[in-house]
């Protein structure tokens, strides 16, 4: 359909506007060579001064993710990825030297961080957001580390939980996204950088939002996070990620890897906001998305929810998933996923159905605008033992533009006669008249689409703490610029 | 896929039998098809469309067309007829002219078994035989396209009706050879014309076989076909059909397929929209008990505007069997205006039945109405305690609501015999179940 004519310059214009966060701050990086082999795996584990479980464990994955082929089932398109020409480490320089106060921080990167709207100290005091901010590969700054140690909450760079609590890194490390368990899970159990390591101690509920902005800056390296969260019986914590990358021209691979573990009782809320850089209007550049997400509600009745607003990369490969091991364990997925210009996402979920009067709650919300893809792909597994459980899931997709595709693709496995699973559908595209109706009443034509798909996405916004809330919904707007039609 | 050695044997029996199958013509097209089964093989739950459903025990069985099995006798089958329908038998995968009953047809409709038909028309068949469903679309209707002996072609004239159905009744009984079929069933019908088709699997018990079907169907203008399936093969066999449509302007396809028979059914609708207005609906399902496989794969490709699509799937299962339903919906990029539909329902009775469910939706336009549902779960207590509370037992409730579920599919059913026909496989299931 073709922008009615008085308004298309407005939409072409607004198409031009450049990624608002694309910068690249000058710093000098500390490189692994170019590349992977087992000399890279033991030079990440050597710099991070790993206990020797660890390299052992990270060469058996190197081993087995030599013998793996990447993965071709999703609908998204790229080309073939080198990874014999990426860097697999890069440390900011300061890295010898960690920081002990905001004023020992690289000012440079603390520049990098007021771009992004995200000054560390105004943050932490106003939000009362403890952020543990990951630059590239290395954690520079951890803020309200007293409160949570009061606490007992241990919050901190999986590096130094290695260092300080290997117990708990090492019984919990790759028990619920094992090292063979896909292609680019695999290749981050192999180098995985850094990340964030959360321990909530038995009964204790989290003081307050948890919260890492990651960020990738070196050119050509691969970002590989590893994130453990762990919810001892009775606790409470809400985590919250969400980046933002600079501008350019060369596409990025990220595979991450996280794992959540709600002992009996507790409860893991994890929200996300992707704003990574998802190319220019003719689909170049861009980051690649590639990642695993699982959780595990493992003693009975606890709780695991995933919540993510996707509106950035070029293509999008990603599935939080829980595993419903415990009785009358829940697991939910809130998802917005947006895809304009050239953009491809694959995302959905898998709610594996293991114990008694489990239950599941799926909503995803697509839109489509521009040339993007985009694919809601989810599992819904209700095992032998599953006795009264319940599933329901909601798959909403909205078009924008004749260009675009929406896809949806349930896979629905159900081997037990009490449980009750129920998936259903929609696709449908703004309506002439819901636009006329909004700029009649003086709205601009982005102001009108804006304004329709945050309340097209009210279902899973409200999902998400305040903070997030806010920004999500100013990035679902800006995502979208240009794409009325 | 690697050839391996089931798919070598295949071959080695084609290179056998080749010279002995009808239509000289063909020759250079089953060998062009051999080869491309030769490189696609079996399919396996590595591709994405056959994930729930594996091939591997029916490649080992090893079964081969046979030469020739003499001529068992098929009056037990007699319950299987349609009454007043066009009948043609097909025994073994051979034309049975003695149990086949054709009738005087007017003008403008010929219908023919196929074995005849590549033989005597051979100039009128080439545009269109194996052309709707090309062999490499798979490496089952390749077998098919190499090996294909018998069936039905059926060609209707611009604006011809048919009023009685016809009826294509395949019944296999190899008596001790592990025999493989591959009917092919073409049917073309001109500009405003109407047909009926009912198809019929039976075969004996004996023995293990493998019926491979193909059904190419071309709808014209404004033209409208009804495809009824009733599969009760034998509960050793395997069935593999595929069903191809291709629609024309204003061209209205309606299809019902149940199945109750076979250890292991798989049953594919393909309908490809080439004319606008056109409308397609596929129902379908299957009652399953035992160790049964039954599995509904459907794709309605939406490649013009203002086209119709809808599915309808319910499945019954006790004991340990399983179904599978897999339906897609395409919508091509300016397909604007599209229609379509699909549910599928699941009904588990025992604790050891699996459903797996997959309806796909891949849309590529924006002014489309595209809706998909599916649930799985067991009868619904409250409907049954009701029933109950009305003084009608425990098993008669359950099978009232059994009878309730899958009469969905038949909303589009025309009543009389062919109605009949189905409602008939469903009391024989629910015979097994009392």
């Amino acid at each position: 359909m073709a922008p009615p004519a008085e308004t298309a310059p407005v939409f072409e214009e607004a198409a031009k506007r450049e990624y608002k966060y694309g910068f690249v701050t000058d710093i000098d990086s500390e490189f692994a060579p170019k590349g992977l082999d087992e000399e890279i795996v033991r030079f990440i584990s050597a710099k991070k001064d790993e206990p020797e479980w660890l390299l052992e464990w990270r060469l058996t994955a190197y081993r087995h993710w030599l013998t793996m082929q990447e993965p071709k089932w999703a609908f998204v398109k790229y080309p073939e990825i080198d990874f014999q020409d990426a860097y697999y480490y890069a440390a900011p320089k300061s890295d010898e030297d960690k920081p002990q106060s905001l004023d020992e921080v690289d000012p440079k990167l603390l520049e990098t961080y007021e771009k992004l709207g995200i000054p560390l100290a105004e943050q932490a005091v106003l939000a009362g957001v403890a952020v543990d901010a990951v630059f590239d590969s290395v954690s520079v700054a951890t803020t309200f580390k007293e409160k949570l140690t009061e606490a007992g909450v241990v919050f901190c760079p999986i590096s130094e939980a290695v260092q300080t609590h290997p117990e708990l890194v090492k019984k919990y490390l790759g028990t619920v996204v094992p090292y063979t368990d896909n292609f680019y899970a695999t290749l981050n159990s192999a180098v995985f950088s850094d990340g964030t390591f959360v321990y909530v101690p038995k009964g204790v509920r989290c003081p307050m939002e948890l919260s890492t902005y990651f960020r990738i800056n070196a050119a050509n390296t691969g970002q590989f996070e590893r994130t453990l969260i762990v919810a001892d019986e009775g606790s409470y914590v809400s985590y919250l990620e969400g980046c933002t990358a600079p501008m350019r021209d060369e596409n990025q691979l990220h595979a991450a890897v996280v794992e959540l573990i709600a002992l009996g009782d507790a409860e893991i809320k994890y929200s996300t906001v992707q704003n990574w850089y998802p190319g220019d209007e003719n689909g170049k550049g861009g980051i690649y998305n590639f990642v695993t997400k699982r959780g595990v509600c493992r003693g009975s009745n606890s709780k695991i929810s995933w919540t993510q607003v996707e509106t950035g990369s070029a293509v999008t490969w990603k599935y939080p998933s829980c595993i419903l091991e415990g009785d009358n364990t829940v697991g939910e997925f809130y998802s917005v996923a947006i895809t304009n210009n050239y953009q491809q996402a694959d995302t959905g979920t898998k709610m594996i159905h293991l114990g008694k009067n489990t239950k599941s709650t799926i909503i995803s919300k697509g839109i489509s605008a521009g040339k993007g893809q985009n694919t809601y792909r989810g599992l819904v597994k209700a095992l032998a033992g599953a006795d009264g459980a319940r599933n329901f899931t909601q798959c909403d997709s909205l078009l924008i533009g004749d260009e675009c595709g929406a896809h949806t693709v349930p896979y629905i496995e159900v081997a037990n006669p009490g449980a009750q699973v129920e998936h259903e559908a929609t696709t449908s595209k703004i309506s002439e008249d819901q636009l006329f109706y909004c700029q009649q009443r003086g709205l601009d034509p982005e102001e009108a689409v804006s304004l329709i798909v945050n309340g097209f996405c009210k279902e899973v916004l409200k999902e998400l703490p305040m903070e997030f809330a806010v920004e999500a919904q100013k990035l679902l707007g800006v995502t979208l610029e240009g794409s009325v039609g | 896929m690697p050839q391996n050695e089931n798919t070598a044997s295949m071959i080695e029996s084609f290179d056998q039998v080749k010279d002995t199958l009808p239509g000289a013509w063909l020759l250079d097209t089953r060998s062009n098809a051999i080869r491309s089964f030769e490189a696609q093989g079996y399919p396996t739950p590595r591709t994405e469309e056959w994930k729930y459903t594996n091939l591997n025990r029916l490649a080992r069985e090893g079964f081969h067309p046979a030469s020739d099995i003499g001529s068992p006798d098929v009056s037990d089958w007699s319950d299987l007829r349609v009454n007043g329908a066009s009948r043609i038998v097909i025994l073994n995968g051979r034309y049975d002219a003695a149990a086949s009953d054709i009738g005087e047809m007017p003008d403008g409709i010929s219908i023919a078994p196929l074995s005849d038909a590549m033989e005597d028309i051979a100039p009128d068949l080439e545009g269109q035989l194996a052309q709707i469903a090309p062999f490499d679309g798979g490496g089952l209707v390749a077998l098919n396209t190499a090996f294909m002996r018998d069936g039905v072609i059926l060609k209707l004239a611009d604006g011809v009706q048919i009023a009685r159905p016809v009826q294509v009744l395949h019944l296999v009984d190899a008596g001790g050879v592990a025999l493989a079929v591959h009917p092919r069933t073409l049917v073309v019908a001109g500009d405003n014309s109407t047909a009926t088709i009912v198809e019929t699997f039976a075969g004996g018990v004996d023995t293990a076989y493998w019926t491979n079907a193909v059904t190419e169907i071309k709808v014209g203008r404004n033209a409208s076909v009804s495809h009824v399936k009733r599969q009760a093969e034998s509960v050793r066999a395997y069935h593999t059909a595929l069903t191809q449509v291709r629609l024309d302007c204003d061209a209205r396809y309606r299809s019902i397929a149940l199945a109750t028979g076979a250890a292991l059914s798989r049953n594919e609708t393909r309908v490809a929209f080439d004319g606008s207005g056109a409308e397609a609906s596929l129902a379908g399902g299957a009652l399953l008990r035992g160790r049964q496989h039954a599995d509904n794969t459907t794709e309605a490709d939406h490649t013009v505007p203002y086209t119709n699509s809808k599915q309808v799937f319910r499945n019954v299962l006790d004991d340990g069997s399983h179904s599978v339903f897999q339906g897609s919906v395409i919508v091509r990029q300016g397909a604007q205006k599209t229609d379509s539909s699909q549910s599928n329902r699941n009904l588990l009775l025992s604790a050891g039945a699996q459903a797996y469910s997959k309806p796909e939706l891949q849309i590529f336009a924006d002014d489309v109405k595209c809706a998909h549902g599916a649930t799985t779960g067991d009868l619904n207590k409250d409907a049954l305690f009701y029933l109950q509370s009305r003084g009608i037992t425990t098993s008669q409730a359950t099978l009232l609501l059994i009878e309730a579920f899958i009469a969905e599919i038949f909303d589009e059913l025309p009543e009389g015999p062919v109605g009949d026909h189905l409602a008939d496989a469903v009391s024989a299931w629910m015979e097994g179940a009392v």
